[in-house]
């Protein structure tokens, strides 16, 4: 085929508008909260004192948390669907580690010592870290559709930032049910879970994302 | 450098009346494209070290990866380095698919690129032998269309389809194309 007559072609193609039209997208992002409200609630639910939690400055921690880690990497996200874009990550870090930081210290100053490690390890550990990346799989896979049906050009960056955003999506989510309330429980189990969806998008996004 | 302004302010004006639905424009802004995608390439491929032989494949990927990605420029943004992001892109798979495993720099820029025109003495064959993974249906419309440039509507009352089925089998052929050019070992 002569590069003429290809152009032919893609001139003649030019009716169907290419990528996935926007209301396809919301039903998408849709279907993906859907999907993980059925799983938090089907096998989790809202904690029984969450009216009387809400008001301890540690369990709205989580919320801002994984509200500020989800809202800083979004940009990224929306900046790794165009090919020519920068993907500022490190840069786009700062203010949740802070936010982090700060959780941290203020935890260390309001509770004594010998609370830190039991409080650290708290109670479920093993909860969180199920359940974080089960309730981060449909918001992973509506990030990865969003992606792909840009132009990433960097597919395991781009998949790494879709799992660290859907792992503070899902994050925000699991607080709702969390009964483990010191910050250094977040930053260590939440952390490490929203570090495994991380993983797991990477590896999806080697893959997926080639176009 | 107004020269080469001047080339891509002329390019993204085009594509921006091709996406308000002007089809002339969008022959020309191809037509004015591939020779700049070529000079581009052949840069490229002169850095990553693979076969020129593959030099005008390359462009007719490039051209339909850009074709099929077009609704990813975003017309407040300079479509220099949109379009050299993609051929790009389609370099280092290229360099990939020829065993070049290692991290590969190519800092060749879409506004430096000179306009090149096809080499006939190239082959461009490697579409012809990627359309045989494409379905029949899809196979003859995009023969019949590009080789014997025949109408959308003729081909609609060939095949005895409506036209807006020719153009869905069109655009899904386009896209098989670009899969399986993807998943295509040399």
């Amino acid at each position: 085929m002569k590069t003429d007559e290809l152009i032919t072609l893609l001139v003649e193609d030019q009716t169907v508008k290419p990528g996935t039209p926007r209301l396809r997208m919301a039903l998408y992002a849709a279907l993906g909260l859907a999907c993980s409200l059925a799983i938090f609630f089907a096998f989790l639910g809202i904690r029984a004192d969450f009216s009387f939690a809400i008001t301890d400055p540690h369990v709205v921690f989580k919320f801002i948390f994984a509200a500020s880690l989800f809202a800083a990497l979004w940009p990224a996200v929306l900046a790794s669907t165009r090919p020519e874009a920068d993907v500022p990550v490190l840069s786009r870090l700062i203010l949740p580690a802070i936010i982090l930081a700060v959780g941290i210290v203020a935890q260390l100053l309001t509770s004594p010592s010998d609370y830190w490690l039991s409080g650290m390890i708290g109670r479920y550990p093993s909860a969180c870290l199920r359940s974080i990346p089960a309730l981060a799989i449909g918001p992973l896979a509506v990030l990865l559709v969003l992606i792909h049906n840009g132009a990433p050009t960097r597919p395991v960056l781009s998949g790494a930032l879709a799992g660290c955003a859907a792992g503070a999506l899902s994050a925000f989510i699991y607080a709702l049910h969390c009964p483990d309330d010191s910050s250094l429980f977040v930053a260590l189990w939440y952390s490490l879970a929203i570090g495994i969806v991380t993983l797991l998008g990477a590896a999806l996004g080697r893959y997926a994302l080639k176009w | 450098m107004t020269g080469f302004d001047h080339r891509t302010e002329a390019l993204a004006s085009l594509l921006q009346r091709a996406n308000a639905g002007d089809a002339a424009c969008y022959r020309l802004f191809l037509e004015q494209l591939a020779p700049l995608v070529r000079g581009m390439a052949r840069r490229g491929i002169g850095r990553i070290g693979t076969p020129l032989a593959d030099l005008e494949d390359a462009v007719q990927e490039t051209l339909l990866a850009i074709h099929l990605k077009r609704h990813t420029w975003r017309e407040d943004q300079p479509i220099g380095p949109w379009i050299g992001a993609i051929t790009r892109h389609k370099l280092i798979d290229l360099a990939r698919k020829h065993g070049r495993r290692k991290e590969i720099e190519l800092d060749e820029t879409f506004e430096q690129a000179a306009a090149e025109p096809a080499d006939p003495t190239l082959s461009d064959q490697e579409m012809n032998r990627l359309l045989e993974s494409v379905s029949e249906t899809q196979r003859l419309i995009i023969r019949s269309i590009s080789i014997n440039g025949v109408s959308i509507r003729e081909v609609a009352a060939k095949l005895m389809m409506t036209e807006g089925a020719v153009r869905v089998a069109l655009h899904r052929g386009l896209k098989a194309l670009a899969e399986a050019y993807r998943r295509l070992e040399l």
